[in-house]
């Protein structure tokens, strides 16, 4: 069987894809990276290889903040941002999309789309109150799994006003909010308004939201959040099948031009690699550098800005 | 006296003024120290010191301050207040030894001449010598020829960009040929643009991506006619060179698209970047604000860059 092999790495989840020349979904997994993507991405293809058997790779893309570091173990054809490879996989499933809402674990985006190309975009990653991380961190405080917080904030009949503006002040607000008296429904409530309220404030500043909305990433998995948004904005949001792992269809659709792939096989992703990392000490910009070690040898360095430890060795 | 030590940080305006302060004083008989160009020390200094919720260029300047203070006999932080009659320079900028004095203590001297052609007119290069050739006890008039005749060298590293980016655009043809590099024109202020550590390498991020930044420094009457299409002539000093770029921009077909480097906490930069967005991009070309602050991560720059390209391609599956 040939298939193209789609790989996001992100800083809180690693997402690995196989798609058939149509771009149909073959197999998929979806892990957390827990600090070690690496480590992620080699569990994966292990699963892979027992779940789906012998297959020819034809090609394959990376993407997320980990897309370079994905580069340097799997060997990939596509090295692609995020943006554009959200991008492709909503175009490819829904042609006539117009707008993008991610919201994945650390950062948040909305494209823009006109006629099957992206015309604008923005994106947001320092400030968590937007994104998934923020929502985990507020589900596992008030004693409930991520996965309850939509059924919770669904049975809620007036929805707390939460002050959102950053994650410390929404989280003392919630407290003083409890405290008061309101119960734990209107308060998740008030939590995914504010969120979106974020979201819309940091993201959709003069950008128009307009219909067919398409709403993915992992944070799509919460019905509370896809409700308020519809109420903020009067417009259905519609959540693909594979909301969680849009990115690596993305790069996975992207690599289907590959001639000859640059794929490395499954070998070296079973392998014993390492990341290690060191401050430079020869200017003062003081880089740190990061490298992938196999046993003693340096396979891959990255993160100086002069460039003098970053080329590849090997 | 001569042989003094003059420390300029390398910071806002040093960015425009580079080339003229080093050559003035040094034809004085000063020795001149600039400190090194900003790294993740030089910024974390600068937040260290800031006692008030600066933006990010005034606070990567005061790290300039703190790394130069000990080493030198005067600092050089003039105040600029206007270089034309009809616009002001940044509330923050006209405050700034103010703002150095009020974040440190342990100063050494600090000249810090008024620049003010608003109020003082023709005079202006002449207030603006008389307290710097009282620091340095050299005779006025000296100082006051000295400066004028130096005060046109600019700066070079925007210089040396605009003129390489006048030669890729002439290179490049008037025609859009699937074959030539992508051209994306940059606007900001040379602060930003120019300090390699804030913008995160931004030129050489795009050349990577196989296409060319391109800079350029309108000239007069250029900034006259960017200014009829706006509803209000732009009284910040800086801004109106950024509106007039991204108006040039905007118009020239060699463009393939335009990003727009701000600093997040910088006011007048909302300013121009609603106007550049509102009102200048008629024919709707690919437009980016880029807006940076201290927790601007290299990787989040870099993906928006590379998305931008990616935009402008038409990249699909
Ligand atoms: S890697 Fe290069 S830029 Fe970074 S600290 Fe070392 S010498 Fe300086």
């Amino acid at each position: 069987m040939e298939a193209y092999l789609g790989i996001d790495v992100g800083s809180v989840t690693t997402k690995v894809v196989l798609i058939d020349r149509h771009g149909n979904v073959l197999w998929n997994s979806y892990n957390k990276t827990m600090g070690q993507p690496i480590k992620a991405i080699q569990s994966a293809f292990s699963v892979l290889r027992r779940d789906v058997g012998d297959i020819e790779i034809r090609g394959v893309g990376t993407t997320g903040s980990g897309r370079k570091l994905a580069d340097y173990i799997v060997g990939a054809d596509q090295i692609k941002n995020e943006i554009t490879a959200h991008a492709v996989s909503a175009i490819h499933l829904i042609p006539n999309v117009r707008t993008i809402v991610e919201i994945g674990g650390q950062d948040s985006k909305l494209i823009l789309i006109r006629n099957g190309v992206v015309v604008d975009f923005s994106m947001n990653t320092v400030c968590a109150a937007g994104t998934g991380s923020f929502l985990e961190h507020q589900a596992t405080r008030l004693g409930m799994a991520i996965e309850e917080l939509g059924n919770y904030a669904l049975a809620a009949s007036s929805p707390a006003r939460i002050a959102g503006r950053c994650t410390v002040f929404a989280e003392s607000d919630m407290i003083h909010k409890q405290q008061m008296g309101h119960n734990l429904e209107d308060i998740v409530a008030g939590l995914c308004d504010a969120l979106v309220r974020n979201y819309l404030n940091n993201l959709s500043r003069g950008k128009e939201i307009s219909d067919p909305v398409i709403f993915q990433g992992g944070v799509a998995a919460n019905p509370g959040i896809k409700a308020s948004f519809e109420r903020e904005l009067g417009k259905e949001f519609i959540v693909p099948h594979y909301y969680p792992i849009m990115g690596a269809i993305g790069a996975a659709l992207l690599s289907r031009n590959t001639k000859h792939t640059r794929f490395r096989g499954w070998s070296l992703s079973e392998k014993q690699l390492s990341t290690s990392s060191f401050y430079c000490s020869d200017c003062p910009n003081a880089c740190g550098v990061m490298q992938i070690n196999d046993c003693d040898a340096v396979i891959a360095r990255w993160g100086d800005t002069c460039g003098k430890w970053g080329r590849r060795e090997g | 006296m001569k042989n003094q030590r003059i420390g300029i940080p390398r910071g806002l305006l040093y960015y425009s003024y580079a080339e003229s302060w080093k050559l003035f004083f040094r034809e004085l008989g000063c020795e001149v120290i600039i400190s090194p160009e900003t790294h993740a020390d030089i910024l974390r200094e600068g937040i260290r010191h800031a006692t008030g919720d600066f933006c990010l260029p005034v606070k990567t300047f005061l790290g300039h301050v703190a790394l130069l203070k000990d080493s030198v006999d005067l600092l050089f932080i003039p105040r600029y207040v206007s270089v034309e009659r009809e616009s002001f320079m940044c509330p923050k900028m006209i405050g700034l030894p103010d703002v150095v004095r009020a974040c440190f203590t342990n100063l050494p001297g600090i000249v810090d001449p008024v620049f003010h052609v608003k109020q003082f007119g023709d005079k202006a290069i002449h207030e603006f010598t008389k307290p710097i050739a009282k620091a340095i006890s050299l005779p006025h008039p000296d100082v006051y020829t000295l400066f004028k005749k130096n005060m046109n060298s600019g700066a070079e590293i925007s210089g040396e960009q605009h003129r390489l980016s006048e030669r890729l655009l002439s290179e490049g043809g008037t025609i859009l040929s699937s074959h030539r590099k992508m051209n994306i024109g940059i606007v900001g202020r040379p602060y930003l643009l120019f300090d390699r550590h804030l913008s995160k390498n931004l030129f050489n991020c795009i050349r990577d991506l196989n296409a060319n930044p391109i800079f350029i420094k309108p000239a007069e009457p250029d900034i006259r006619e960017a200014m009829a299409v706006i509803p209000k002539w732009v009284y910040w000093d800086m801004g109106k060179e950024v509106v007039t770029s991204a108006h040039q921009f905007f118009k020239d077909d060699r463009i393939d698209g335009v990003i727009n480097v701000c600093s997040s906490t910088c006011g007048p930069d909302s300013f121009t970047g609603d106007l550049i967005r509102k009102r200048l991009n008629q024919r709707n070309k690919p437009y980016m604000a880029l807006s940076i602050d201290e927790h601007a991560s290299d990787v989040g720059i870099q993906t928006r860059i590379e998305a931008f390209i990616d935009m402008i391609s038409k990249v699909t599956a």
